[in-house]
């Protein structure tokens, strides 16, 4: 047996994201693994992780207790949007269940008769992660699957270089060897199309059989050396600009991200420990970029950069003995959908898959279908909010000026509107109740609801939608304050 | 209950597919009194096969409330652990189709890898070895899986052969108990609206004309409703599904002891199944009839029973596809109305199961909203695209050549997405996990086996791994010895059943 080289170019939450997986699952006796950390930036600079983090962590054996005593990092219960189809709109998109099912009929269906009958419950008030987030609770979830509290979900804040750091050491402890580098030159074999070596400005270079691209947008071996191009812009939210500036705090703020829709853009809005970091995207043709400088200044928004956005991605993310993950494959406006959740997903999809590395073809055509998948649903995800901001936003109504609603989301509305109920798919991004919980807090209701529930009496379920409202109105006050855990946490 | 909701629904055949979707609608819509009619004709009679099955249709039990023992004593049914395939993909191969998995998986990598291994290195122990189901099947074995996870005699699944008849009888006695109405008669008659199409009702041959807002054609082959409706729309899948005739032939039993599982005998244009059952065994010759005639079929079929014929063989003539739209308007087609694929890995009362499990799941009210049939479609058509494809794999990954029929399956090009999957595994040995059945004992059953294992397990030695898996093997053995045989198994379930018992 001979020992495989991976190398990884380019370092950052991304780079360092692949490195730690990949030493984490392949044995050292069998591939030695590079990481050529170059001078690049990152074009990202927080992350609202959702609680698919942890399923990560475990795979690389990171300790949440090693991100948490970081300065930055910040518990996250969901996120809050507002103003997206009118101007007082709030709902939430929390992690976790809503409300419970009665009977064996689903609570989604007993809340929408509820709703249609007249009793307008605000869909928030059922879930145990939204009302603690509001009241500014924290608290690990229960691992009794009997208590209320293992309902709860929660995601993490990052800020990205600090991160970055965490995950660097961490990789470095799992015995990935860097190099800190800029590769200036890619060779490549003329038949196979194989990349055979790198150039780096130390004078050095290097060989592997297997390259991993996390360069971020400039994609230096998947577009660049492998000429990989850009497939389609069907990913373009029509913003070209991104303007990034945070905020100190004096006291910790709720575990909840703002996201919102405006006439020239969206942002968000991120807490972590001592201070909220802001992401506009917004269009340079509808708004001046000194009048947004202007504006976050007036929020008391400090350190703004503006850097160029576009969304793209490419035709194919793996090709001959080239991978990219990241933005030097794709990238897509990273309000809804984490890019670093779907950096984790695309590395473990690629650990799933590569089996041998010198049978690689059939696994890379099926990365690649599954990647174009994952895109296809995020992308789903981008355009339904940007449907609903329609009538609010000239962004998104210019959008479908250009565009109509995909099949595949139109499917999605009109199954929901005409009875409430959900389209699956293949690598589904919401649950079903993430769904509803979008729809309805954009007033799109369905006008009928699931047969089951008229099995139940009107007056028990009004009775036990009232009750359950208390009792997790109750059971959100006795989670601890948010500073109180985490201070007692990091003791 | 509100002005849109479906009053009245009409199931036309009393077949297992009217039957099973008469009692599970019967049984939701108990608390709201629904109005369920189910028109049959005996003069039409049911196909009167399809007696083996995969593990789900206890949960379709279950969801009734109806007793196990109870069933097994109605129905005459036995336990089944698998398929045992015999001389599929060469002459002389005999693999099984566990219901359950093989060995397990180590270090995040499938158990497969670690044999794959140990043959590339010289071993020669089938992969059946590895799989409690499986080596339960081979000795005659049952017993109920444990409950204990931990415990090896939980590793397995079951499901039953029984006589098809039985159990249509059985659920139409549960169905008429809890309110739905049968009549007999055959229908002569389907008046569509004529804006909307919409089947306003039927007429039978008796002049009774029976109005509904939701019509289920369970009328097997003929689809009777649904062709109305959807105008004979079929997607035909025999260029890939060769088989289109069957010769089915009940025996005495044999000598032997009860074998807990299906068995499927490849022949030379076609199959051939076994099914005991507690009285008599099952058989079946499902043939191309392009490389076949029926004399030489049924002489094939009558020199390998196990013992006396008990009737006159009888003939079935299909296509293996699938209607377009299961659901067109106000007409769902369930059962062998909607579409068919081969008995070869038992799935039509599955699909059957499916379908009423997705029309429960997107009941309709009079709206009829478009975008809920068109999703109930698509996703019982994602169903019959995944079995079809594990079905046809059974016949492109062969490498006989002692029959045209056999050459021409290997030669053929498959539907996309299996050729890429077969692809994957060939080379990789990757499974989809999405996909039907066990899929990795099937393929390497077959004859595909792929060109690598993991490289990741090169890290353990031969010796460890070698070691790994006789204990696994081992283990499996010991479990086996402690389970009674299933004949034996049945009988106490038997001698303890209070038959008759009331519902
Ligand atoms: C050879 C063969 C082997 C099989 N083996 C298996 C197996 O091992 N496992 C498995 O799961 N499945 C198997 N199947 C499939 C299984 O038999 C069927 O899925 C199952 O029996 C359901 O049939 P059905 O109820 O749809 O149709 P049928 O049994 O044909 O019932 C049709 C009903 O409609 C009625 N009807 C028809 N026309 C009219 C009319 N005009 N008016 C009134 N009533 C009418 C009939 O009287 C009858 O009651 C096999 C099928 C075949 C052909």
């Amino acid at each position: 047996m001979t020992i495989k080289k991976i190398v990884i170019v380019g370092g950052g939450a991304v780079g360092w994201s692949v490195a730690a997986l990949l030493r984490a699952q392949f044995p050292r006796e069998l591939v030695v693994i590079q990481l050529i950390e170059d001078s690049r930036k990152d074009a990202l600079s927080v992350e609202c992780a959702s609680s698919r983090i942890h399923s990560f962590h475990d795979l690389i054996g990171l300790q949440e207790k090693i991100c948490m005593l970081d300065p930055y990092t910040h518990f996250g219960l969901g996120v809050m949007y507002e103003g997206w189809s009118y101007d007082s709109q709030k709902y939430m998109l929390a992690g976790g269940y809503y409300g419970a099912s009665l009977d064996g009929v689903d609570f989604q269906n007993i809340y929408i008769k509820n709703y249609l009958s007249g009793e307008k419950n605000d869909l928030d008030d059922f879930s145990l992660n939204a009302v603690a987030a509001k009241l500014g609770r924290f608290g690990h979830p229960s691992s009794d699957s009997q208590s209320i509290y293992s309902a709860i979900k929660y995601g993490l804040h990052f800020q990205l270089d600090s991160y970055a750091d965490i995950l660097k050491s961490h990789a470095l402890a799992l015995g990935i060897d860097v190099i800190i580098a800029d590769c200036t030159a890619v060779s490549r074999d003329n038949n196979s199309g194989n990349i055979t070596s790198l150039e780096l400005d130390s004078q050095h270079s290097v060989m592997a059989d297997l390259y991993i691209d996390c360069t971020g947008e400039a994609s230096v071996l998947l577009g660049d050396a492998c000429g990989v191009k850009c497939a389609s812009d069907d990913m373009d939210i029509l913003c070209d600009r991104v303007a990034i500036g945070y905020r100190l705090q004096s006291s910790l703020l709720p575990s909840i991200a703002v996201l919102t829709s405006t006439a020239d853009g969206f942002f968000k809005v991120i807490p972590l420990k001592d201070r909220d970091v802001i992401v506009y995207y917004f269009s340079s043709d509808l708004i001046r970029e000194n009048d947004i400088e202007t504006m976050l200044a007036t929020w008391g928004f400090t350190h703004v950069t503006i850097a160029n956005y576009r969304s793209y991605r490419r035709e194919k993310f793996w090709v001959n003995n080239c991978l990219a993950i990241g933005h030097s494959g794709a990238r897509y406006c990273d309000l809804l959908v984490s890019p670093l959740q779907s950096v984790r997903d695309s590395i473990v999809r690629f650990l799933d898959l590569f089996i041998d590395f010198d049978n690689v073809d059939a696994s890379r055509d099926e990365f690649n279908r599954l990647s174009h998948i994952e895109l296809d649903n995020i992308n789903e995800v981008i355009e339904l909010h940007m449907y609903a901001s329609q009538h609010h936003s000239a962004v998104s109504c210019r959008y479908f000026s250009s565009h109509s609603l995909s099949s595949s989301s139109a499917h999605r509305l009109n199954l929901f509107v005409s009875n409430g109920r959900h389209t699956h798919c293949d690598l589904s991004l919401l649950t079903d109740i993430e769904w509803a919980a979008f729809f309805i807090g954009n007033k799109i209701i369905p006008k009928s609801y699931s047969y089951d529930v008229d099995f139940l009496d009107g007056e028990r379920v009004r009775d036990f939608l009232s009750k359950l409202k208390a009792v997790i109105f109750e059971s959100a006050q006795k989670i601890p304050k948010h500073a109180d855990y985490i201070k007692s946490l990091l003791k | 209950m509100n002005q849109h909701s479906i009053k009245k629904i009409v199931i036309v055949g009393g077949g297992t597919a009217g039957w099973m979707t008469a009692a599970a609608l019967a049984k939701k819509f108990l608390p709201i009194n629904m109005d369920i009619v189910l028109v049959e004709s005996e003069a039409i009679g049911t196909v009167g096969v399809g007696e083996s099955t995969i593990p789900h249709i206890r949960g379709f039990n279950e969801y009734l409330g109806i007793d196990e023992s109870f069933f097994i004593a109605e129905t005459k049914a036995t336990f089944k652990l698998g398929i045992a395939f015999k001389h599929w993909g060469q002459l002389g191969n005999d693999y099984i189709h566990p219901f359950g998995p093989l060995g397990h998986d180590i270090n995040g990598v499938e158990f497969h890898h670690y044999w794959l291994r140990m043959q590339q290195e010289g071993s020669k122990y089938p992969l059946d070895n590895y799989s409690m189901a499986a080596m339960a099947a081979r000795a005659g074995k049952f017993q109920h899986p444990s409950t204990d996870s931990m415990s090896l005699l939980s590793n397995y699944n079951y499901a039953f052969h029984f006589d098809a008849a039985l159990y249509a009888k059985y659920l139409r006695r549960y169905a008429e108990a809890i309110n739905v109405k049968r009549i007999e008669g055959i229908v002569a008659a389907t008046n569509l609206n004529s804006d909307n199409g919409f089947i306003e009702s039927i007429r039978l041959d008796s002049g009774i004309t029976l109005g509904g807002d939701l019509f289920i054609d369970c009328t097997g082959f003929k689809g009777i409703l649904i062709d109305k409706v959807l105008n004979a729309k079929f997607e035909d899948w025999s260029h890939w599904l060769r088989c289109d005739k069957a010769i089915a032939v009940p025996c005495a039993l044999s000598e032997e002891k009860l074998t807990p599982y299906t068995q499927a005998t490849a022949q030379q244009a076609g199959w051939q199944w076994r099914i005991p059952l507690q009285h008599r065994t099952g058989n079946g010759h499902v043939y191309a009839s392009d490389y076949l005639s029926d004399d030489e079929a049924a002489a094939i079929l009558l020199k390998n029973l196990d013992g006396e014929p008990l009737a006159e063989p009888k003939f079935f003539t299909f296509k293996a596809g699938q209607r377009k739209q299961n659901w067109e308007k106000n007409c769902v087609a369930i059962g062998l109305s909607g579409g068919f694929l081969e008995p070869l890995e038992s799935t039509s009362i599955y699909l059957i199961q499916v379908g009423i499990q997705k029309l429960l799941d997107f009941f309709p009210d009079k709206n009829f909203a478009k975008a809920n049939s068109a999703e109930f479609n698509r996703q019982l058509d994602e169903e019959y695209v995944r079995i079809r494809d594990f079905i046809i794999m059974h016949y492109k990954e062969n490498a006989r050549e002692d029959s045209p029929f056999w050459m021409d399956c290997k030669n053929m090009s498959v539907p996309d997405a299996l050729a890429q999957r077969q692809k994957l595994f060939k080379s990789t040995g990757y499974v989809d996990h999405q996909q039907y059945g066990v899929y990795a004992a099937v393929c390497i059953g077959q004859g595909l086996i792929p060109d690598v294992y993991d490289f990741k397990i090169n890290a353990f030695s031969h010796h460890k791994i070698a070691a790994y898996l006789e204990k696994i093997h081992g283990n499996i053995n010991a479990a086996v010895a402690s389970m009674p045989f299933a004949q034996d198994y049945i009988n106490r379930i038997l001698a303890n059943t209070n038959q008759g018992k009331p519902l």
